[in-house]
């Protein structure tokens, strides 16, 4: 959970170019202007780097990224 | 080629002109209701002042377009993107008589100006079932503006480009040829907001070609799941978009000719368009013609255009972006306007029939960009640096501050005008941030008036919330640095090279 935690918070700050995203875990991403649709294809780009994952832009909703524990959750269940 | 006269040869046809989601119009009905609402521009307004059209892909919306030119007016479309401040901000220059408001937002309207809906609007398009025939001497000629667009201005204003029916036709004549589809293709991809000039291409090319041209709202633009079902239906043969937007489609594997087994053309432009994409959709779509295109809203759509091909590719330089089109000559300048040597690189000047009369009401900015050439057409200074080589024109970046973030154009000293409004704001440098070669996204950097009370990140979101409502969405700056002060160079100006050394 920890890992995934951390996970998610790289791959956040490394889509968001931005160490804000650790500040506030359910900050809304998109409504902040941190993340839009070219970065979230940075997600998956991040993703499958990382872990070897590779997964599409259809298999991701919108709301699986718009926070920061949202995305956690996602990992959770695709990756954990 | 001009849409009035090819869509009149069709206002009989049964065949579907535009498809949203579940809803469809033919070509029959699209003329009948343009002649429906030509007829209520011609019996409600006192002038010829310009429609404006806040909205996003609504069917309706071509139907509004359409009449407009049937009266012989203008059109002025502003996307969703667009904050509701921004448009009045905009009517209070084109002094328009009506607005069709389909954003859902509230605007402040001008005294003299009605506000319809897209329910009221619905409710006009159901009378008049003896049908009206508007003359064609009421439809926009010649010289006439047929739309306005409205684009980012290093003031902080929008800068109004008129587009005349002489642009238009000359622009579609050189380009339809590009467009060409097989006679057994109809579908043509419609995503680009209308307030973007590259959707000109699917509106006054395809449609007058009686093809079926198929919208892409915001809302599937922000779900590909959405996206993909609409677009795995679609029966698409020619795709016209930003090569951002397809570079997104692109990423997911089962985006290729299988889920587009019609897709004959695709025209990208609005932006650099990379090896790397081109290569990705010669695999993803082997049948299919990648067609490069530039220009400035200023010169219609575009000015120039090109077929990528595989030597291209190969080539180690960028990839072209065409030839100029066939009624225009061009002149590659040095920063004293004398021509360059062959080969050269310079500021691209072109006289054409499809460059812009100017900018609305703005005789300065107009002075500044625009003028008249011996032969009594109009030029226009690109800003864009360019070069040529066997007969083709290779695109390096702008002169000024303007650049383009996902197709958008923007002017950055738009935004940090418009930055420097905000009470908490004492100065902003806007500067964009390269990813490969073009820009991935734009960083403010302001100094406050006063210490919040917030962090950083909280204070940076507030400023965001706030500007947005000034600015469209897509100029937004994605991260705030707060600074307590400038860094200045040798000259007292503040540094933005060392800003970018330091925080880019």
């Amino acid at each position: 959970m920890e890992n995934l935690k951390e996970l998610a918070l790289d791959i956040m700050e490394a889509a968001c170019e931005t160490d804000e995203v650790r500040e506030d875990l359910d900050l809304d991403l998109f409504e902040a202007g941190l993340i839009d649709s070219l970065a979230a294809v940075v997600v998956l780009v991040e993703l499958e780097e990382r872990t070897g994952i590779k997964l599409q832009p259809t298999d991701m909703e919108r709301e699986d990224i718009s926070t920061v524990n949202h995305f956690i959750d996602f990992l959770e269940k695709k990756v954990g | 080629m001009w849409i009035l006269d090819e869509l009149k040869k069709r206002s009989d046809s049964d065949v579907t002109a535009l498809i949203h989601r579940e809803r469809d119009i033919s070509f029959q009905e699209l003329w009948k209701q343009s002649e429906i609402m030509a007829e209520y521009f011609k019996q409600h307004c006192q002038t010829k002042a310009p429609i404006v059209i806040y909205g996003n892909k609504d069917i309706e919306i071509t139907v509004l377009m359409l009449a407009a030119l049937k009266s012989g007016r203008a059109y002025v479309p502003l996307d969703i993107t667009f904050p509701a401040n921004r448009v009045e901000t905009i009517m209070q220059d084109v002094e328009n008589e009506l607005l069709f408001n389909f954003s859902g937002e509230t605007v402040n309207l001008p005294e003299e100006c009605r506000e319809i809906g897209k329910r009221e609007l619905l409710s006009l398009l159901q009378g008049n079932p003896e049908g009206t025939i508007i003359p064609e001497q009421d439809y926009v000629q010649g010289e006439d503006n047929c739309y306005i667009l409205f684009t980012s201005g290093s003031t902080g204003k929008p800068k109004g480009v008129q587009i005349s029916k002489k642009n238009i036709v000359n622009f579609t004549s050189w380009f339809a040829k590009a467009c060409e589809l097989s006679a057994d293709k109809q579908v043509v991809l419609n995503q680009v907001s209308y307030s973007f000039d590259v959707s000109v291409i699917p509106l006054y090319i395809y449609l007058a070609m009686g093809k079926t041209l198929f919208s892409i709202d915001k809302e599937m633009l922000d779900n590909t799941r959405l996206l993909f079902r609409y677009l795995k239906e679609s029966h698409i043969a020619a795709w016209v978009s930003t090569p951002a937007f397809l570079e997104i489609c692109s990423f997911d594997d089962s985006f290729d000719e299988k889920m587009l087994p019609e897709l004959e053309n695709i025209i990208l432009a609005g932006e650099v368009l990379t090896k790397k994409l081109v290569s990705v959709l010669h695999k993803k779509f082997s049948g299919a013609k990648v067609i490069n295109g530039y220009g400035p809203t200023e010169g219609t759509v575009l000015l120039s255009a090109c077929e990528i091909t595989e030597e291209m590719l190969a080539n180690e330089k960028s990839l072209p972006i065409g030839m100029i089109l066939d009624d225009g000559y061009y002149e590659i300048q040095d920063d004293k306007n004398h021509p360059v040597a062959v080969g050269e690189s310079g500021e691209l000047v072109v006289v054409s029939d499809s460059i812009s009369k100017g900018y609305f009401k703005n005789p300065e900015q107009t002075a500044k960009a625009f003028f008249k050439a011996e032969d009594g057409r109009m030029g226009y200074r690109t800003g864009d640096l360019v070069f040529e080589e066997n007969g083709l024109l290779y695109y390096i970046t702008r002169k000024d501050t303007q650049i383009k973030l996902n197709g958008f154009r923007i002017e950055l000293n738009d935004i940090s005008s418009n930055l420097n409004l905000l009470d908490i704001v004492n100065n902003s440098v806007v500067l964009p941030v390269y990813k490969e070669g073009r820009v991935a996204y734009l960083t403010a950097f302001v100094v406050l008036n006063y210490k919040s009370e917030l962090s950083d990140l909280k204070t940076g979101i507030a400023i965001k919330k706030e500007l947005k409502e000034k600015i469209p969405s897509y100029m937004i700056p994605r991260k705030i640095v707060i600074l307590e002060k400038f860094p200045m160079n040798i000259n007292g100006k503040i540094d933005r090279k060392k800003l970018a050394e330091d925080y880019l």
